[in-house]
């Protein structure tokens, strides 16, 4: 599939051929994220729950501790993970540069509105960073930087599926879970189909639509992707009854953790809550 | 027990007043194959949803070994269970019937449902996917497969439940050579076993090996009904019913 998306991604210029466009590159991404929760690593090899439990507390430390140092701690235990699960730094430098790029937006007035002892001055405009404003800025981009890459590594290295089942396991409820699960599988259905069309248009189209005659076009698109959204939820409603759902959904229990998996758990939570109690 | 599985008496159905079905009366015989045949838009997956009691007449009746199918039976789950366990749909389009995150969850999802006790589901699952050559893919997600392993894995996830009565919607429809014939083969083994299949299709070329018996729907009416080698010989029939192309 990338190969005939990233085509048409290069040949479309209007803003809905850019978003989807875009919507293809998160496919692609969602794929080479697949590829690499499969290859072996540090991380892949350990059970789903533990990693979604470790990675729980390690983001709720980081997002509860006043501390730079152990945030910027919590951030390289997290860099070296992704690296001993055979994850690409450039993926997590392109994920840091997104998050910079939109957490430092949010962050900057901090540096000049929060009261505190003057720090330093910006030549021409005067403005004042403040020590207190400064060390605020840099502990949201330093957890938020952090509790991305944990997210990151955790996603990465963890099937959908796997993920899926791990969320049952901690009491979210099997209906939430099955909705997830469906919402996720269906929207590739949905980018594929919209391609699909768009790619039907493009191959009978000989040079550019106006802007008017374009706009039409992709309200019709986006017509005709909801009849058939509506349609297929009723497809799929009835292939669940004809297997016997009747509006409760039945689901496989897991297989119980391991006297490792819990003691790996029971590790990090006491670790966790003693660094935060300190 | 009843000799026939289902009968079909003056049938009707219509979606929002645009007729699909019209006065269709049939009935299918324990242990046959019958094929329903007829151009797009003919009522054949309308006709299969209404023997799958997915919908349901807007008059006439259908009879299950004798009784009724009728919304009220429905409402009761010892009739729903037993009824859902012995007639299994495979619908036309693959990406209807996979919406469970991964290839095993997808076959196991029937049993489940019908309160299969768990380790005989895991049992019967692995088999499953051992018996449709489709082991390899069980924690790959549906949406990852490529259209043939799709179709195999949607007839794995009815045919765990052991049906008496499989309806095919398409089985055919837009595979390659190879699975297509895969899919016949398996078609054909079911006949050894007693199956009662249903089967909607374009295909007349397949009709002798997979179809004892055929009807043509046109417009959702019955345009004919006999053998395969019946319905192939009479050409006026099939020009009407759009089955095959008029002479240049």
């Amino acid at each position: 599939m990338s190969e005939g998306l990233h085509h048409l991604v290069h040949r479309r210029k209007g803003f809905l051929d850019r978003t989807l466009g875009e919507i293809s590159h998160v496919v692609d991404r969602s794929f080479s994220a697949e590829l690499s929760a499969a290859q072996g690593g540090l991380l892949q090899g350990v059970d789903a729950r533990v990693k979604l439990a470790g990675a729980a507390l390690l983001i709720l430390t980081a997002a509860a501790t006043p501390s730079h140092a152990l945030v910027a701690g919590i951030g390289a235990v997290a860099v070296g993970l992704a690296l001993a699960s055979r994850l690409r730094l450039g993926e997590l430098t392109t994920l840091w540069t997104g998050v910079l790029l939109f957490s430092g937006v949010i962050a900057l007035p901090a540096l000049f509105l929060t009261p505190g002892e003057p720090w330093w001055r910006v030549p021409i405009l005067g403005w004042t960073v403040t020590t207190t404003g400064f060390r605020t800025a840099t502990l949201l981009l330093a957890r938020v930087l952090t509790t991305s890459t944990l997210g990151s590594v955790l996603v990465s290295t963890t099937p959908w599926h796997a993920l899926l089942r791990a969320m049952r396991a901690f009491r979210l409820p099997v209906v939430a879970v099955v909705l997830i699960g469906m919402t996720y599988r269906y929207i590739f259905l949905f980018i594929q189909t919209t391609l699909d069309m768009l790619e039907g248009r493009q191959s009978r189209l000989a040079g550019e639509l106006p802007a008017a005659q374009r706009r039409g076009m992709a309200v019709a698109t986006v017509g005709v992707l909801m009849s058939k959204a509506f349609e297929l939820s009723g497809d799929v409603h009835l292939a669940m009854q004809a297997r016997g759902y009747r509006g409760e959904v039945h689901v496989l229990d897991e297989a119980p953790l391991r006297p490792l998996d819990w003691l790996m758990i029971s590790a990090l939570t006491v670790l966790c809550a003693g660094v935060l109690w300190r | 027990m009843a000799v026939n599985v289902f009968e079909l008496e003056r049938v009707s159905f219509s979606y929002r007043g645009v007729t699909a079905l019209d006065d269709v009366s049939l009935t299918v015989p324990t242990g046959r194959r019958l094929a329903l045949l007829g151009a797009n838009g003919c009522g054949k997956s309308t006709l299969l949803r209404i023997l799958a009691a997915l919908y349901f007449p807007d008059s006439g009746s259908v009879r299950y070994h004798g009784a009724p199918l009728t919304e009220a039976e429905f409402e009761h789950d010892s009739f729903s269970h037993a009824f859902r366990k012995r007639v299994g749909l495979v619908f036309q389009n693959p990406d209807v019937q996979l919406f469970c995150p991964t290839v095993f969850d997808e076959v196991a999802f029937g049993p489940l449902q019908l309160g299969w006790p768990k380790e005989r589901i895991r049992q019967t699952v692995n088999e499953a996917l051992d018996y449709f050559e489709i082991a390899d893919l069980r924690e790959r997600a549906p949406h990852r497969l490529s259209g043939g392993e799709k179709k195999r894995v949607a007839l794995a996830s009815v045919l765990i439940m052991d049906p008496e009565v499989i309806l095919l919607d398409e089985p055919t429809a837009a595979l390659d050579p190879r699975s297509q014939s895969q899919i016949v083969a398996l078609m054909k083994s079911w006949e050894s076993l007693g199956k009662t299949l249903v089967i909607a299709t374009h295909d007349l070329h397949l009709l002798t090996e997979i179809a004892d018996d055929c009807l043509v729907l046109d417009k959702g009416r019955i345009a004919g009904r006999g053998t395969p080698a019946e319905i192939l010989a009479d050409e006026s029939m099939l020009l009407r019913a759009n089955l095959i192309r008029p002479a240049c």
